[in-house]
């Protein structure tokens, strides 16, 4: 256990025995690391945006024209209670004919159906789109509308649900690809590093060989290094993006946009340190493998 | 302690090491001669576990280096005392560092190393040295540095390649002494050299003569 923690703050102190290779090794690794979390800052505004302006979907519910009040009213209570639900309008037949006439600005005079209003009950209701699965929802919620008592048609518009989803996957699929590049760089460059650290020190490795190291002894210190490496890259690239976000936040956040740039998640921080330290772990690892 | 049996081993096309054989016992002493080329080197580092046995048997210390892993090999070299002719020690460490490094390798405790390491630096007369970086000592201190951190672990066995082949003929003749000190303590010593003059002062060892990898003349003497 002594000997493993010793092996570990070897690792630890050995990267600063070529302190020229460590600082361009952290300058890749940072850089590269910002220009993802640039992209992921990017990613994570548009999303926000996408959601705020265009998350909201309507569904106009009809019911039958010989439905009863009171089941309609009942029908209201009920959907005031569904989720994600943000406005509810309701019209009964009556109230609906107003509506009609307002439209038409009083030229036409519909007083004459008052008494027997051919235009149904209707329910307007207002839904917040969740982040996942739209379209699915969406089929649910209908089907949930549906299936109140004397309901006769629901309507809502799923081309603005094709929109957003197609966003949302665009914005998805544009990150990955870009986020597995700069993954392999980063990669790339720790590997080489640590195969630069190896050349350096083959004279003592090679004696640490011959005096009966094991190959953990031999290569510990060097993984741990890799994943050092990978994490203070992390580190200085995330403060980096912290000092450019603190200057950038406000740039948008004017009429008429309005879009207030979106610093990174706690988690994505996160795991954007564990993923940097996961390369640099591999990377060492390939490197002492092909050394 | 040693067998070696019609080994043989090739850098591609050229034979470095043609059907060898020979035996050793615990506290043998046994020379290598040959000139440059001859396969000294080849069989040293066959005995050591750096070359792999291509043909033929050889089994060091009880284990058969044919079948023994690599991930094993620390093991067996844990056993083994290596010097070199060109001394390969950490130029930029202390020379108590240098000697402590097999038993730091192998997790010692601190108590455990500053005891051995102090043992052995005194009998070699480098106690005065012992927080001097190597690169500021002299070719013979370095050697006896490289020879401290052999004996440190109390090998069974020693393999020195050449190891006076870079000093001059008295500090040889002194490392001969430490050598034969170690011998008459029990190690076994493989030791290779193409200088015959180094030969006469120990009458009792064995000597292996090779020439373009193949056993020229093998004598023995009787130990002691």
């Amino acid at each position: 256990m002594f000997q493993f923690l010793g092996l570990f703050a070897q690792g630890c102190r050995d990267i600063f025995r070529t302190p020229w290779a460590l600082c361009l090794t952290l300058a890749a690794v940072s850089l590269v690391t910002f220009l993802a979390g640039m992209f992921l800052m990017f990613v994570n505004t548009l999303e926000d945006q996408i959601l705020r302006r265009q998350a909201e979907v309507q569904f106009q519910v009809y019911w039958d024209r010989d439905a009863s009040l009171e089941a309609v009213h009942d029908a209201w209570q009920a959907m005031n209670g569904l989720s994600r639900l943000t406005s509810l309008r309701t019209f009964t037949p009556d109230a609906a004919l107003d509506v009609l006439a307002q439209a038409f600005d009083g030229q036409v005079d519909l007083k004459e159906f008052k008494k027997d209003s051919p235009l149904p009950a209707t329910a307007l209701l207002t839904f917040m789109l969740p982040r996942e699965d739209q379209k699915e929802w969406a089929r649910t919620i209908l089907v949930r509308l549906e299936s109140f008592s004397g309901v006769s048609k629901v309507h809502y518009n799923p081309l603005r649900i094709d929109v957003l989803h197609s966003w949302m996957q665009f914005s998805k699929k544009g990150f990955w690809p870009v986020i597995c590049f700069l993954v392999l760089v980063v990669g790339l460059v720790v590997g080489n590093t640590i195969k630069l650290a190896l050349f350096q020190r083959r004279d003592e490795i090679e004696i640490l060989r011959l005096v009966g190291a094991s190959r953990l002894y031999v290569r510990m210190p060097l993984i741990i290094g890799g994943a050092a490496q990978g994490l203070l890259g992390g580190l200085l690239a995330l403060g980096l993006l912290g000092l450019v976000h603190l200057g950038l936040q406000d740039m948008l956040n004017f009429p008429p946009l309005w879009v207030q740039i979106q610093f990174l998640s706690f988690r994505e921080m996160l795991g954007m340190l564990a993923v940097l330290m996961c390369i640099g772990t591999l990377s060492s690892f390939v490197a002492l493998k092909e050394g | 302690m040693i067998h070696v049996q019609s080994l043989s081993y090739s850098f591609g096309n050229h034979w470095a090491l043609k059907d060898v054989s020979f035996s050793l016992a615990p506290g043998d002493f046994l020379f290598l001669v040959g000139p440059s080329g001859a396969g000294k080197t080849t069989l040293m580092r066959v005995l050591h576990g750096s070359l792999p046995v291509q043909r033929g048997r050889a089994e060091v210390a009880g284990v058969d280096l044919g079948k023994l892993k690599a991930g094993r090999l620390h093991y067996l070299r844990r056993q083994i005392g290596v010097v070199f002719q060109d001394f390969k020690v950490l130029a930029g460490r202390t020379v108590f560092d240098n000697v402590a490094l097999p038993l730091y390798v192998q997790g010692m405790k601190k108590q455990v190393i500053q005891h051995r390491v102090r043992a052995v630096l005194r009998s070699l007369e480098l106690d005065t040295k012992a927080q001097c970086p190597c690169q500021e000592l002299s070719g013979g201190e370095q050697q006896r540095v490289a020879i401290a951190r052999s004996v440190v672990i109390k090998p069974k066995i020693i393999l020195a390649d050449e190891p006076t082949g870079n000093l001059d003929h008295e500090l040889g003749q002194r490392l001969m002494h430490v050598f034969h000190q170690f011998n008459k303590h029990g190690t076994t010593i493989v030791f290779a050299t193409h200088n015959r003059e180094i030969l006469a002062n120990t009458p009792h060892a064995n000597i292996l003569y090779l020439r373009d990898g193949a056993t020229v003349v093998r004598e023995n003497a009787p130990y002691g």
